[in-house]
């Protein structure tokens, strides 16, 4: 499972954000881009995801295994993004949560099979037997890490992860890190990490976006 | 510490008994008011002994079935159809290209009096009505209008329609609100990427975080439907007429045994609308507990009728805003009129007589009319801020525990008013409090407050409470701070809240009616008076100007707060 | 002051005049005089009492031209008597009725809101039966004189309650109905053959729902035409005979009901609807219980002048609507101040002309001085007001106890 970035940029009534950028992404791999907050890196992720707002336009190619995906809906691109908050749904607990990401099944036996999936998710995170637990009751780490399973089980080809650790204290979020970097590898897919904060980074390599211009850093 | 609760005690008790005082003394006074006539008691009308005969008689009474079944039906209908349509509204629109203009089209909206929207609607639909002018004669073949039952039809329909129309503004003000309170399009966007649909999504996610809040809306709006006077005379069915109608014609029958019947018929109508608000609410129950596995049953990716939707979301938004501005333009152009006849589209003789004529009458009922509603929104506001700011310093659980006394503050709009307003009537006549501009201020207050509450809370609650510690240690008092950071940072809301609570001023008649004993006139008295002769022409001049009053406070409220803020980036 | 005592003191001052004489003078004038001189006394007192006074006059507030006139009376009594009258315009007169139970409730048995109030039928019955009144005062005021009591019995008898003189009569009202001529070439002469223009102008006649006054009214006038002996409507209604006697009524409403407007599943809700669907020509006739009501609605171009009037040829019910004081009124004599002014010839001129409202007055001609009776001949006849020949016989209402009974019936079977 691949992604490739082909010239992808960003215009404002007819004006780029930022140039043009093109990757390459293997399953598994994970690319960070760093760079100040107001830099247009959340805006980069909105248009590879298909959030973005009216006034923006997109230009260039986004393949995502093996699909041109830049003209689809947002809910049939098949990317995950993981945001700073996480979005927990209120009226669901947490195996609502989870349950809610996963693919719909028919009878009694797709039935139990979600189940398992969602217990076998938690007991991945540390919080086997937290299925009833209210989301409200949860502390700041293990809402993050539900939030992330919730991404995952959806199956997304490609995971974006939108500064998904800022809003965490410094111990919780090397755990964290650690934990999304290791399921990552696990699920074999791509990612793209935007962050402002050099920790996040995963290794040497990165690009840095700076002033609207891309710059591969090794 | 032991200070501390203390001062959160008393802050407790002084709002519990301002509120008690304010709502709820009245309240209950008027219910006994009523339930004493209704369990035969009215002594001053030579009826002193406890039966339970006025029961029997209202039992026994041939229209009281129906009526009440006609008053079911349409409240039921007109709720629910409401609602639904609205939230679907709001689903289909969000972050289109007309939701932006969606939230300016309310503030007019809103503004429209029920009664007011009621007499240009009839006159709009019926079959003498303005639809039909436009292609009479020429294309229908009609010189006079068909004998067609559209207005005031049995099964109350027309009735349900309006409800409808005028509803939809109220619940789309509310779910607005209710956005306010999680960042909804950030929830759509998890449910794309987790293969959810738009409408899937809003459904699943997006709408039952939203209900919360408008469960309150909801059961007000289902206690209104199945209580409303004036539209339903205007529009509802009269052979027999619904039962809110029907008690009003008990209350006023020559025969003081009818006005028994009418008390005994107010209680049985609080009886209904407790009842059906507790079905509203076991629905719920019943609903969250069965459908808790659909809605975590995984993303449906068919994507069928994405597009004929949005249309149907465009005519509904074209036939109301269509419907309320026809409405007003149907008052003004007959304020304007001397002979109007069908099928002429339009005055065949115009005339300025009517607003001369009633000019010098207006000035009174103007003055007593924005009198009432600036010093019932004002004040409504200082009690909402109040409730409010003790409200955020609760702790969740805190709050939780102290949640009835927001349910009390909701009381008046749940409770209909003919069920004790007759009550109340005695209550103030007794103490020597009737038609005195404090006491009508007073009652205005009890219906305005919950809804300057409803469309404040959210927003209110919101609010970062850091800015105000912040201007508190800068300016070295909490008072300051809140009076120069807090309320110019809420100004908007506030602003806006206000002009609700005044919108419901105005168009308060039972109140007005019972409290004013003819020493106060308003606008909306001056216009059911005028509505129930037959000069179309005055009563449009009344009507005209119960809808100006809030319109011209609505707009202020929106005009305002940007006028402060582009003088302050000037600065 | 006996009378003897006054006789021998008279006696004494004017020895000129003859025994013979002076008893002759005191025989045909003297009491009458003395009666006079009391009472100018005692209505001397009420003017001063009343002055600077502050009426509220609750009446039905539906109709402009009504408001205008007593909005213009208003402004007389301010002039004449310094008395100032508010109007409080109400959308029905059961809300006062309502408003004084509460007073009565709460036990407040002066200074109430009410000062003087527009009523009449049940209403009256209503409230002089739960007094509710104040106590009988129409005798004292000086108009009272020239109303036409001896011709217009229904100044004496409310919907055959007594007045008693608790109220004061103001107005004259005959139920008439008004016609459009372009629509409908000959109207109908009676109840008969209303049905059967009906059947030519299907859905174009209709009355309000019971109870509204209007409504009953039109069922009362048709039971007096179809009932086998007219005799028993002067009687309280026997309920055990009742199902028989108005059987010919319920047969011919049934018949009538699917010929009119709506196919009468819905009804108009007051005659002022009626009004503004007669002027729209969804109805080709409506009812009215003034019989300048066409005339005057001409005039300020709420109907057109195709616009006509008829009566039934057997008569139709006549009544009278007063003014009256409630037990606990603050401006009790204000309130009679304005009152008498209300039955002056001067605002009973003015308020029978079609041009200003057209309520035919309660006055009798000739109690009148000539100038007042020859302003009264030279009033002009409205368009489409019948004269008083055409007008035809007044019927006396039913008595009072059949409202209850007709209105009970009538929603049983056309609105349950």
């Amino acid at each position: 499972m691949s992604v490739s970035l082909c010239n992808v940029q960003v215009n404002l009534q007819g004006e780029a954000l930022f140039s043009a950028l093109s990757i390459t992404l293997r399953g598994g791999e994970l690319l960070a881009i760093m760079g100040p907050s107001g830099c247009g890196k959340s805006t980069l992720l909105a248009a590879i995801a298909g959030s973005l707002s009216s006034e923006l336009t997109l230009t260039g190619e986004i393949l995502l295994a093996g699909r041109r995906i830049e003209a689809l809906p947002m809910q049939q691109r098949g990317i995950g993004i993981q945001f700073q908050e996480d979005l927990l749904f209120p009226h669901l607990n947490v195996a609502g949560n989870l349950l809610f990401a996963l693919a719909r099944g028919k009878g009694k036996e797709a039935k139990v099979q979600r189940q398992k999936a969602v217990a076998q998710a938690l007991e991945s995170a540390g919080l086997a037997g937290f299925e009833q637990r209210d989301v409200a009751t949860l502390s700041g780490g293990q809402k993050a890490r539900v939030s992330l399973l919730r991404t995952l089980l959806a199956k997304p080809k490609l995971l974006l992860l939108d500064e998904p650790f800022s809003r965490l204290d410094d111990q919780r979020r090397s755990e964290f890190r650690a934990f999304v970097f290791d399921q990552v590898k696990q699920m074999n897919i791509p990612a793209i990490l935007v962050s402002h904060d050099q920790q996040d980074c995963p290794n040497d390599r990165y690009y840095s976006l700076e002033s609207g211009q891309f710059h591969n850093v090794s | 510490m032991k200070l501390y609760w203390q001062k959160q005690l008393s802050t407790t008790f002084i709002i519990v008994t301002v509120t008690i005082v304010l709502l709820i003394v009245p309240i209950a006074a008027g219910l006994i008011g009523t339930w004493l006539p209704a369990m035969g008691y009215l002594p001053s009308a030579g009826y002193d002994g406890f039966n339970w005969q006025p029961l029997i008689a209202l039992y026994s009474h041939p229209s009281t079935l129906t009526s009440i079944t006609l008053s079911i039906s349409s409240a039921l209908l007109a709720t629910c159809s409401a609602f639904i349509i609205s939230q679907w509204l709001c689903m289909q629109l969000y972050h289109s290209r007309s939701w932006r203009w969606l939230k300016h089209a309310l503030a007019p909206l809103l503004a429209i009096p029920h009664l007011a929207f009621a007499l240009g609607f009839s006159f709009i639909i019926a079959p003498s009505g303005w639809l039909m002018r436009v292609i009479s004669p020429q294309l229908s073949g009609f010189e006079i209008p068909p004998d067609w039952l559209i207005v005031n039809d049995n099964y109350a329909l027309s009735l349900s329609l309006a409800l409808i129309i005028k509803e939809i503004p109220f619940f789309l003000l509310m779910t607005l609100a209710a956005m306010n309170n999680f960042n909804v399009n950030k929830t759509l966007q998890v449910g794309a990427t987790l293969n959810y649909p738009h409408n899937q999504a809003w459904i699943k996610l997006v709408f039952p975080q939203l209900y919360g809040q408008l469960r309150l809306p909801l059961y007000a709006v289902l206690s209104y439907s199945l209580s409303v006077v004036d539209l339903s005379i205007v529009l509802g069915p009269n052979a027999p007429a619904t039962f809110s109608v029907l008690i009003n014609q008990w209350f006023n029958d020559p025969d003081f045994t009818m006005r028994l019947i009418g008390a005994s018929a107010a209680s049985m109508l609080l009886v209904i609308v407790m009842v059906f608000i507790g079905l509203f609410y076991l629905a719920e129950v019943l609903l969250k507990k069965y459908l808790k596995n659909w809605l975590v049953a995984g993303a449906d990716s068919s994507n069928a009728f994405e597009l004929p939707a949005k249309v149907c979301a465009y005519i509904a938004l074209f036939i109301i805003s269509a419907s309320s501005f026809l409405s007003i333009a149907a008052l003004v152009v007959w304020s304007f009129s001397r002979q109007w006849r069908f099928p002429d589209l339009l005055p065949a003789l115009w005339s300025i007589k009517n607003w001369q004529k009633s000019w010098g009458q207006l000035t009174e009922p103007l003055f007593n009319t924005a009198l009432i509603g600036i010093s019932s929104g004002f004040l409504a506001l200082v009690v909402c801020i109040a409730v409010l700011q003790w409200q955020s310093q609760l702790s969740v659980k805190r709050a939780n525990n102290y949640s009835w006394i927001i349910w009390l503050v909701y009381v008046p709009i749940l409770i209909p008013q003919i069920s004790f307003m007759f009550g109340i009537q005695v209550m103030l006549i007794s103490m020597n409090l009737d038609g005195h501009m404090m006491t009508m201020i007073w009652m205005h207050l009890l219906f305005v407050l919950p809804y300057c509450y409803l469309s404040l809370a959210k927003v209110y609650l919101q609010f970062d409470d850091r800015y105000l510690q912040v201007g508190a240690v800068l300016s070295q008092s909490m008072w300051r701070s809140f009076c120069f950071v807090k309320v110019p940072m809420l100004f908007k809301p506030l602003a806006f809240s206000f002009a609700v609570g005044f919108a419901v001023s105005v168009s308060q008649y039972l109140p007005s009616l019972y409290v004013g004993a003819g020493r106060i006139e308003t606008i909306t008295l001056q216009s059911v008076a005028a509505a129930s002769g037959s000069d179309n022409r005055i009563s449009a001049v009344f009507g005209f100007w119960q809808f100006v009053l809030p319109l011209i406070v609505y707009f202020a409220a929106l005009a305002i707060p940007q006028l402060c803020f582009i003088r302050r980036r000037g600065l | 002051m006996s009378f003897t005592s006054l006789v021998l003191s008279s006696s004494k001052l004017n020895k000129k005049y003859s025994f013979k004489q002076l008893l002759v003078v005191s025989i045909f004038s003297i009491s009458s005089i003395v009666n006079a001189a009391q009472e100018d006394l005692a209505w001397q007192e009420t003017l001063n009492k009343a002055k600077n006074q502050t009426v509220y006059f609750n009446a039905w507030g539906g109709s402009e031209v009504i408001n205008e006139y007593i909005r213009w009376a208003a402004a007389q009594v301010k002039q004449q008597y310094q008395v100032t009258v508010k109007l409080v315009k109400v959308a029905d007169a059961g809300n006062v009725v309502s408003k004084l139970l509460a007073e009565k409730s709460a036990g407040r048995t002066s200074k109430g809101s009410v000062d003087l109030m527009w009523i009449n039928g049940e209403n009256f019955k209503a409230m002089k039966d739960n007094a509710l009144l104040e106590k009988a005062y129409t005798q004292m005021l000086p108009n009272y004189a020239l109303v036409d009591t001896e011709n217009k019995p229904s100044t004496l008898y409310d919907f055959t309650t007594p007045v008693d003189n608790l109220e004061a009569p103001w107005g004259m009202a005959q139920l008439v109905f008004m016609y459009d001529m372009q629509r409908l070439t000959t109207p109908p002469t009676d109840i008969q053959t209303l049905l059967s223009t009906l059947s030519e102008v299907k859905g174009r006649f209709s009355y309000p729902a019971l109870p509204n006054f209007h409504g009953t009214s039109f069922v009362k006038q048709a039971l007096i035409e179809l009932i086998a002996d007219k005799e028993l409507l002067s009687k309280p209604v026997v309920m055990d005979d009742f199902a028989k006697t108005t059987e010919p009524l319920w047969q011919y409403l049934d018949k009538l009901h699917p010929l009119m407007w709506r196919s009468g599943r819905s009804f108009p809700k007051n005659s002022g609807q009626m009004k503004k669907l007669l002027n729209d020509g969804e109805l080709f006739i409506s009812l009215t219980f003034n019989p300048n009501d066409a005339s005057n609605a001409i005039a300020n171009d709420e109907l057109p002048a195709s616009i006509k009037t008829y009566v039934h040829k057997g008569g139709t019910l006549g009544n009278t609507h007063f003014v009256a004081i409630p037990f606990n009124a603050s401006a009790s004599a204000g309130a009679k101040v304005f009152a008498n002014f209300l039955m002056s010839p001067q605002a009973q001129l003015r308020k029978a002309d079609p041009s200003v409202w057209g309520d035919p007055t309660v006055l009798a001609m000739d109690k009148l001085t000539t100038a007042d009776r020859e302003k009264f001949a030279q009033l002009k006849l409205g368009p489409a007001t019948l004269t008083t020949s055409e007008l035809g016989n007044v019927l006396l209402e039913p008595h009072s106890s059949w409202v209850r009974a007709i209105e009970d019936e009538w929603q049983a079977r056309y609105a349950k």
